[in-house]
């Protein structure tokens, strides 16, 4: 039989290992300049895992733990910042699979559609974690809509240099 | 006693709100370049005359202010080329009036024909090579068929 101790130490390091495989994750997108990724594919990642956690729990009863549907999420999300990293893959429209990587960018308010996304998502699954069915239900499928309509109404990626802003007043940079 | 998980999740909201305040507290925009920067969508197949190539090869052309001269060292692999611009007509004509006007530094990827295939502001470009050499090393294997 395992000692308590021993389960305490094993279950801390695994959340030390977890926390700090996050920060390594974070810190490679703003190795690249990429920050502005980070928040919009991790937020949508989570948020999107927590809300499909969620509706299981509603429709189901099966519990995905929060832990696993944050991973899942996230993992989902970033294949395509993976697949660039590892496999050397530019991306591609047809990447929006991947809770719409390349869409989200040029919708409505991508930053703030990502942080709803997390809240409602967040939120649907705290319902459904006390046995709340009905508010789950709703927004678990509020935070995956939110996600689904920002991909909808975004805009084309631009296919001649024209369609890109030209005046400089209308361009706002991030770093 | 609250659900196990529970105070996770409140945890990585609490946190996930505090970075997006930080982010517009520090003055970016929700959608930097109407979200369009550093995408790594090679969506572009156009030419611009004056624009060329270096010797055949796939080419980053960045566009910069004369106050961000001198340049700091090369990272990029010697196999591409680099032509690196202050000229505020050529900012425009590449889609990157910031880049003169405003010292914010963009660059376009050429493939081996000059034609512009990719086109982003980074204001890091310089550390950036990595991610200029996964798309330019697509450039070498798939050069654009039919430029407009």
């Amino acid at each position: 039989m395992r000692r308590p101790g021993v389960r305490r130490f094993g279950v801390a390091t695994a959340w030390a290992g977890l926390l700090v495989t996050e920060v390594a994750i974070a810190l490679t997108y703003l190795g690249f300049g990429t920050w502005w990724h980070w928040l919009l594919h991790m937020l949508t990642g989570w948020g999107v895992g927590l809300s499909a956690a969620a509706l299981a729990a509603a429709l189901t009863r099966y519990r995905v733990p929060a832990v696993v549907a944050l991973l899942l999420g996230q993992l989902v999300s970033i294949v395509p910042d993976l697949q660039f990293r590892f496999l050397r893959m530019p991306h591609e429209a047809s990447m929006d699979v991947f809770l719409g990587h390349i869409s989200i960018h040029t919708g409505p308010s991508p930053v703030l559609v990502a942080l709803g996304a997390l809240l409602l998502g967040g939120w649907a699954w705290i319902a459904a974690a006390y046995d709340r069915r009905e508010p789950a239900l709703a927004l678990g499928v509020a935070g995956l809509l939110l996600v689904v309509l920002a991909c909808l109404v975004a805009d084309e990626i631009p296919t001649r240099l024209a369609d890109f802003p030209l005046d400089p007043a209308r361009v706002a940079t991030g770093r | 006693m609250a659900p196990p998980g529970v105070r996770l999740v409140l945890a990585v909201q609490v946190v996930s709100a505090a970075l997006v305040g930080g982010w517009f507290a520090t003055g970016n925009a929700s959608a930097p370049d109407d979200g369009l920067q550093q995408l790594d969508l090679l969506s572009l197949s156009e030419q611009v005359e004056g624009v060329q190539a270096r010797a055949g090869r796939p080419t980053v052309v960045v566009v910069t202010c004369p106050s961000l001269l001198p340049l700091p060292a090369r990272e990029l692999d010697e196999a591409y080329g680099l032509v690196v611009s202050t000229d505020d007509a050529l900012a425009r004509a590449l889609a990157l009036p910031l880049a003169t006007a405003e010292c914010q530094p963009g660059y376009v990827l050429l493939d081996g024909g000059s034609t512009i295939r990719y086109r982003t502001y980074d204001p890091g470009w310089s550390r950036h090579s990595f991610e200029q050499e996964v798309l330019l090393e697509h450039l070498l294997d798939h050069p654009a068929d039919s430029p407009t």
